[in-house]
Formats: structure tokens, sequence, C-alpha cells
């Protein structure tokens, strides 16, 4: 009899960490190494992109122009005779960056919001919240191209109108967040002993928040390196020369006929990097959300 | 002797996970014959919903499955038969009511609807003949007819179990399987869905099979009992013998964990020590043998076969071995 | 019934006014003065003065937003710097085509997004349900825009330089051959969004009791889970569907523009390019009217769905 009670204890005292338990899911989940692994290339090839191309990202040579894909230039030449595979390479660096600042940008702003909102309730709550259902009731995507149209289109604006679009995103997440939190008995206790309010939101509220944060922050780079691509693409973004991969894209629509691959390859490349984000952002949620796991 | 309605013969079911196989059930052998109700009762884990769904077919296949045995009802071994005859006696020839009316019923259809599902399914009822009766078989276990149009979220638990029970007995089943019928409800409720119980099985002539961890539902609607302990029946027998002569240990435990108001004052409870073992890690000998406090050297090297120390009794225990029946 | 509907029609009023106020201001912060636009380039200093006035410019910003409100209110959302035509009629000419494109994509994607998750969940960790998840996953991670020009890479490029024609038409408007690449680029996001949720909200639902229950009332397994798991499964569904729609009008823009469909997203980018801001504020004011009535329509829907919301609606 001892020995059963003493493996049950042993069990229950070997409990693992949060950590740990997460880390042992989202390693069992075959989508989740993989989207790891390729951020993890993606990460290496945008820091390293001036090694790791085999060209400058504006090496012209007017005397190769519209090469197809080649033993010199894998992913061909394009209309100015630049190698179309180098020109993606050092582009990692803009769309990556986009997809971190936008997000982040959203992530301060919204979470500092939605976690006044959240905590303090009342009319703070009242006004954050129905100013973000304002602009929540504009398409995202047509809010950016409003935004960028009053600013000015270039990169900077590009990400900053972007990032306010994540903002009504975070903002909600977190609020719900900091709710079913707010009335646990752990934060009623910290308050009791007299922790200030802002200790409590950045010690506790917060770090119980971060599953959804992480998971939605994730999937959320994904979104915006598409969207901030697409307002590239239609010209109200990143402008030439720059080799931001919407660009090259809405460059490349006008050769299509000619050149196919100028399209292609740009496209395939942000295809690859939100493939990334998704499958880690997915993987996170299995592995953090309980309620999910089947 | 008439033949039993249903004889369970050697039934195992195991749960393969990544983890291991959990034996839920260990080769039960148990019958119950026409008008009869049998009582089975066991902690949580026991393996007494799978026996119940087993019963019907639905052991939910991966990751479990029946690895052997017979379910033979009215002579017919179930395991044998297709998907498609299983679903023609299921609802219709052997009913079950779950253990949580809260979730049993479908949230977006009105109970009446519900009912008449089965009716319109096993006996071919027009839509409109069924909702009729539908409304009669309500009326039956007393909710007003007039209440069939009414959603699941409309009706208090109780009530929602007697949809329940209306919902089983609409095709005038053979057996009835309740699994822990009013586990989830308040005690007051509790009595009225057994009230409810007894008299609908004397009034269908059905069969009873009444699963329970509550040893005194049991005794007040069973007229035989069976002891299910880690996927072993260790003990069965008739109500009287049962509880008021228990042989195996973990019956005797069992019965000596309750509080008894006839106690003397100051006596304290006897709770069983330990825990029921984990499904993955079956001891070898008998499964209770770790926390037995009558654990002889024998109990941990082999399974203890049925001995039979009275007339219409089976205990599994090495003790009646030696004793010939008396301990 | 109708005084829940009325009431939310109501509560809509103050978020549109909002969003108005937003739109305006965002507008009016615009780099460019549209009396220069307007004028000659060698309008004099003067010319531009009267102009400004004439356009009521020199009015403080809020008298311009409240005679902006005032327009809306009798259906004139003021007129377009480079046409001189009334915004709104602008709007009308082109939203036809733009819902066209919409409502297309949308049905088609909720239908294909519909089975592949049901089959997906009822076939759980088999080929089908693999199969259906990657090509969600590539659907969710893949740029319309870039689908969109190797549709037209495919089906118009490739195809007439081997076949001699193209099978579908790269550009324009009016037939169901112009229509079926743009409802494909526009919908795919959405099938894959739809699929994806359909088989984790089925999978949710065929845990329940009430499906054991189904099951063990003897129904067929497609009964079960048609009758039974598939209309518990919808609100998740609907609620993505609902809260995507923007999504869905976002991509238009861009889908109109590849394929020069002459909606009110293609509209947008001309007025965007032209610095035609009473063009641009109208059409984004349209698209949040747009976008709010759907909003309101899927909370409709649940109360179809679901007895226990609509009991709410009284």
């Amino acid at each position: 009899m001892s020995i059963t009670e003493n493996k049950t204890a042993a069990k229950i005292i070997r409990r693992r960490t949060r950590f740990e338990e997460t880390w042992r899911q989202f390693r069992k989940n075959q989508g989740a190494i993989v989207g790891t692994t390729l951020l993890v290339f993606l990460a290496t090839l945008a820091l390293a992109a001036p090694l790791a191309a085999p060209e400058g990202l504006d090496d012209q040579h007017l005397g190769r122009r519209f090469q197809p894909p080649s033993r010199e230039n894998i992913l061909g030449t394009d209309n100015l005779g630049r190698d179309i595979l180098s020109r993606i390479i050092h582009g990692s660096r803009l769309s990556l960056s986009i997809g971190f600042i936008t997000t982040s940008i959203g992530l301060v702003a919204g979470g500092s919001l939605g976690a006044i909102a959240g905590y303090y309730g009342g009319h703070r709550d009242q006004v954050i919240m129905r100013f973000m259902d304002i602009i929540l009731a504009i398409p995202g995507f047509i809010f950016a191209v409003a935004l960028v149209t009053a600013l000015g289109p270039n990169l900077l604006n590009l990400m900053i109108a972007v990032g306010l679009n994540s903002i009504p995103y975070f903002a909600r997440i977190i609020r719900s967040s900091v709710l079913s939190v707010k009335e646990e008995e752990y934060i009623q206790a910290a308050r009791v002993i007299g922790c200030s309010n802002g200790w409590i939101i950045a010690r506790h509220v917060i770090p119980n928040a971060f599953a959804p944060i992480l998971v939605q922050a994730t999937l959320r780079i994904g979104d915006t390196i598409i969207i901030a691509a697409g307002l590239s693409f239609l010209g109200l973004g990143a402008q030439p020369p720059l080799p931001e991969w919407g660009a090259m894209l809405s460059a490349g629509r006008q050769y299509l006929r000619d050149a196919w691959w100028m399209a292609t390859f740009p496209g395939i490349a942000i295809m690859i990097t939100v493939l990334a984000f998704n499958l880690v952002g997915d993987g996170l949620r299995d592995a953090l959300d309980p309620r999910l796991k089947s | 002797m008439e033949r039993p309605l249903l004889e369970v013969q050697d039934l195992h079911v195991h749960y393969k996970t990544d983890d291991g196989t959990a034996r839920a059930v260990n080769g039960i052998d148990f019958s119950i014959h026409r008008g009869e109700t049998l009582g089975l009762v066991g902690e949580t884990g026991a393996g007494k919903t799978t026996t119940a769904l087993a019963l019907l077919g639905l052991v939910p296949h991966p990751p479990g499955k029946i690895t052997g045995g017979r379910i033979l009802f009215q002579g017919e071994n179930l395991l044998e038969k297709s998907g498609k005859e299983l679903r023609r006696l299921r609802g219709n020839r052997i009913s079950i009511i779950f253990q949580d009316p809260m979730t049993s019923l479908n949230p977006l259809f009105p109970a009446g609807k519900q009912i008449a599902e089965n009716l319109t399914l096993h006996q071919n009822l027009p839509p409109r003949e069924a909702l009729k009766k539908a409304g009669e078989l309500l009326a039956r276990v007393g909710i007003p007819a007039s209440r069939s149009g009414n959603y699941p979220h409309e009706f208090s638990g109780g009530m929602k179990q007697r949809v329940v029970i209306a919902m089983a007995l609409a095709c005038n089943p053979a057996l009835l399987i309740a699994d822990e019928p009013t586990t989830a409800l308040d005690v007051t409720i509790q009595a009225q869905i057994l009230e409810i119980l007894r008299d609908l099985k004397e009034d269908f002539g059905l069969s009873l099979l009444m699963i329970s961890h509550d040893l005194g539902v049991v005794a007040e609607v069973a007229d035989r009992v069976a002891v299910m302990y880690a996927g072993d029946i260790v003990e069965t027998g008739s109500v009287g013998q049962v509880f008021e002569e228990p042989r195996h240990p973990y019956t005797i435990g069992l019965l000596n964990s309750l509080p008894d108001i006839d106690a003397p004052r100051g006596e304290s409870l006897q709770p069983i020590t330990g825990l029921m073992p984990d499904p993955m890690e079956l001891p070898r000998g008998c499964s209770f043998a770790p926390r037995c406090p009558r654990v002889m050297p024998v109990c941990e090297e082999q399974k203890p076969p049925v001995f039979s120390p009275d007339q219409g009794r089976g205990v599994r225990c090495f003790l009646y071995h030696q004793t010939g029946g008396q301990p | 019934m109708t005084s829940f509907l009325l009431k939310r029609l109501l509560a809509l009023v103050p978020v549109l006014l909002g969003a108005s106020f937003i739109v305006f201001s965002i507008m009016h912060l615009t780099p460019g003065d549209p009396a220069v636009l307007l004028l000659p380039q060698d309008a004099s200093a003067e010319d531009i003065a009267v102009m400004r006035e004439s356009l009521g410019l020199n009015r403080p910003f809020l008298v311009q937003y409240g005679s902006f409100l005032q327009g809306i209110l009798r259906g004139d959302l003021g007129t377009s710097f480079r046409s001189g035509q009334p915004v709104a009629g602008l709007i009308m000419s082109r939203l036809p085509a733009t819902m066209q494109l919409a409502a297309a994509s949308l049905i088609v994607a909720i239908i294909i997004g519909l089975v592949a998750g049901i089959v997906a969940a009822v076939r759980q960790y088999t080929l089908w349900d693999g199969g259906a998840m990657v090509t969600a996953l590539l659907g969710v991670s893949m740029p319309n825009f870039w689908l969109g020009l190797m549709l037209i890479l495919f089906f118009s490029v490739f195809w007439a330089g081997r076949f001699g024609s193209v099978l579908l038409p790269a550009s324009g408007y009016g037939t169901i051959q112009h229509m079926i690449m743009p409802a494909i680029v526009l919908g795919t996001a959405h099938a894959a969004f739809v699929t994806r949720i359909t088989r984790s909200s089925m999978l949710e639902v065929l845990r329940q009791d009430y499906i054991r229950m189904a099951r063990a009332k003897g129904l067929s397994p497609f009964r079960v889970v048609a009758i039974h798991a598939l209309r518990n499964a919808l609100l998740p569904v609907v609620t993505i569907v609902g809260l995507r729609f923007g999504v869905l009008l976002g991509g238009s823009v861009v889908t109109e523009r590849i394929f020069a469909w002459p909606g009110i997203g293609r509209l947008l980018i001309d007025a965007v390019r032209a610095q035609d801001y009473a063009v641009v504020q109208g059409i984004i004011l349209t698209y949040a009217i747009i976008f709010s009535l759907v909003t309101l329509g899927v909370d409709l829907i649940y109360g179809l769905v679901d007895p226990r919301i609509r009991s709410q609606y009284r």
C-alpha cells in the first residue's frame, strides 16, 4: 500500500512548472517546430543579409535585365538587372522589422489602454472601449489606407498606420485578460497589503495575461506583414527602390507577362514568413491554452 | 429459469493513449433478468461508465476499444452486430440516461422535439404524431405536455433529467441504463427522480442497470448489486447479502466508510487508506491488494478468481478460497 | 425582435458618428490644399484665396465638420475635387460591383470552409484532416494580391501562350467568367479561416454530452453531425465570418485593383492617388457603414441559431 502512496506523492511533487509543461506541449507539435526552425532561419538571414545575399540590394546590371532564373541568378533578375534573390534576402530585414515594429506599437499602446480600461473599469473603461469600437467600425486595411493617405506614403508612415491599426485589437484582448484575473484572490490580497495599482498591473496582472498576448502577438505579426505588403503593393507604403516584398510584387505586376519570376518569388517569401509566424502562433496557443487540448 | 435479458461475459475495454494503455474494464461478468434492477457501484474511475458505453457500442474509438468478451442481449452478441444493427437497438430496445442532465440535452432544440426524434427514428411515426406522443411522455414524468415546445435552458436541472428520462423511455426499451442519474441533482430532487424511475420501471416492465457511486441510491432501488473496483467486479449478490453481510474487503471498507446514524457517539468513520491504482499500471495480482487490510502473499501474485461463498453471490477474493466461504 | 433591432440600429449611430469624425479629421490633416489642386498651376494667391472661401475651407474645423454631417443626413457626401461630380453618386454607381464581389466570395468561402472544417473534425487525425488543415494554413498565410497575380499568370498568361486564348479574363466586369478569379482571390483567406474555426468548434461540440446522447438514441453518424452538432458548432463560425468581414472588405480594395474591378475599392485607390479627399472620406465612411450593418446582421443570425440568445432579444 505504501508503494502506491509514495508513487502518487512523487507524482504530485514532480509537477512541472508552467514553462516546462508549455515547452513539452510545444515540442510535441510538429508544425510549431517547423515554424520555429523557419523563423530562426529567416531571422538569421535577415541579420546576415549583406553576407548571405549574393549581390548588393541595388546592384544594377542593365546588360542582364529580365533574366529568368538561372544558375547565376537563382530567382532571376528584374527590370533593372538586379538579382531578385539578393533583393528578397535584403528585403527580409524590412518585412521582419515592419512586423515586429508595428506589432510592438499596437501591443504597447493597445496593451496600456486595454489594461487601464480593464483594471480601473468605470468611465475610463467606457471612454477607451467606445473609442476602440469606433476605430474597429472602420475596416482595418481601409483605415490604414486613410492614414497613409493623410501622412504620406513612405515606410515610416506605413508602420505607423499599421501599428495604430493593431491598437484596438490588443486593447480588447488585454482588457479581457485583465478582467478575468482582476477578481482573483491573489490580486485582492496584493491590494490588501497595500501594493499600488501600477505595481499590481505590472507585477501580477500583465504576467497572468501573458499567454493570450504572446499567442495573439505572434499571429498578429504575420497579419501585419501581409497588411503592410498589401499597402506597399498599392503604392501606399515602401517606395522603390526599397526591396520591400510588397513593392517588389507591385513592380513585378507590370512585367507579369514577360517576367513571371519578378512577381512570383517575393510573394512566396511573404507566404513563407507569414506561415512561420502562424505555425508558431498556433503551436503556442495549443500549448498554452489547456481548454483547446483535445 | 429463463435466460437473462442481458449477459455480459468476460468483457475487456482498453483505452490506448500516448502514455500507455489504460485497462478500464478487465473481464467483468454480470447479468440482468427481465424486470430486474442491478446496481453497479464503485468509486469514480472504477470503469462503470465505460461498462455502460460498451453495452451501447459507444466506447469512444479511438482511443477506446472493446478487447474481449461477449455482450448477449436477448441472446444475441452485440459485439458481433454491425453499426446499423446496433443503431436500431440504441434508444429503442436499450436506452441510457447520463449523469449530467444540464448537458445531456441539445440546447438548440425544444424538449418535445428531442423526444419525438426517437419516435420518428425507431417507430416511423409521422412528425406530428411523434410530437403528440412526446407530450404524453412528458406528462408521464410529471412535466405538463404544454411545455414540450420549451428549450432546455427554460427547464431546471431536475426537470431536464425528467425530459431525459422521457426520451429514454420513448420507445419502450427492454433495458434502461441509468448512469449516475441523480448525482448532479439536489438531494430533494434526487428522491423525486428515483421515485419516477421506480414507478416507470414497474409501468414499463423494464430492466434497469443503475450505476452509482452512492450506496444509498443503489440500496434503495436495486434488487441485486455488483461492486466494481479498478475495472473488476469484486463482489455480487442481492442487496440484502451485499449490504448486510459484505464479503470482499473492499465492500467491507466501502460500507465502513459510510456514516451510520445508529453508530455509538464518538465512533469515527473508517476511510479506506490509499487510492485506486492507476489503470495504466494495474497490479499483477488482485487490484485491491495494495490497499487491502487482509492482504496475503498470494494476492500480490495472482488475480483471484470468483468464489461463491453463498447462493447467488460471487466474491473475487482469495480469503474465500482458504475457508470455503467463511472468513 | 423589432425593438431589439431598433435598439441595435440606434446604438450604431454614435459609433458611425465617431467614425465620421475620425475620418474627417484624418482627411483634414492631409497635406495639400484642395483649392490649389482645383486651380490651374499658374493661379494667383488671390485666386486660391477666393477658391478657399468658396469651398468653405476658411471656416473653423468644427464648423466644416458640422456642414459635412449635415450633408450626410441629406445624402450628400460632398463633391469630387477632380471630377466635380457628387461623391454619393460616384459611390452608388460603383457599390453594386463591390457588393457582388464580396457576396460571391463570401458565400463560396463559407460553403467550402464549412464542408472542409466538418470533414476535418469528423475525420480527425486522418489524411482528410491533415490535408484540410495544411491547405487552410497556406490559405491564411497567403497574401491575396500574390494569389491574384498567380491566377492571372496561370489562367490568362500561361493559358493564352499555350492554347491561344485565355481561360479566364485577367480584368474587367460583367460576366461570370470575370467574377471567378476575383472571387477566389478574395475568398481564399476567408475559406481558410472558416475551415479552421469550423474544425475546432466542431471538435469541441462533438465532445459534448448531448452528442453522446444523440448517438445513444440510435441516430446515424450523419444525422448526429448534420443536425445535432453542426448547428451548435455554428456560433463561433458566424462570429469569425462577421469579424473578418472587415478584412474581406479591405482585401476587396486590393482585389479590385488587380482585376480592374469597377467597385468602390478601385475608386478609393484612384482617389487616393489623385488626392481627391472628398471621395476618399466618402468611401471610407461607406465601408464603415457596410461593416457595421454586417456586424448587426451577425448578431441577428446568432438569435436565429441559438434560442438562449433569442430569449435575450425581447
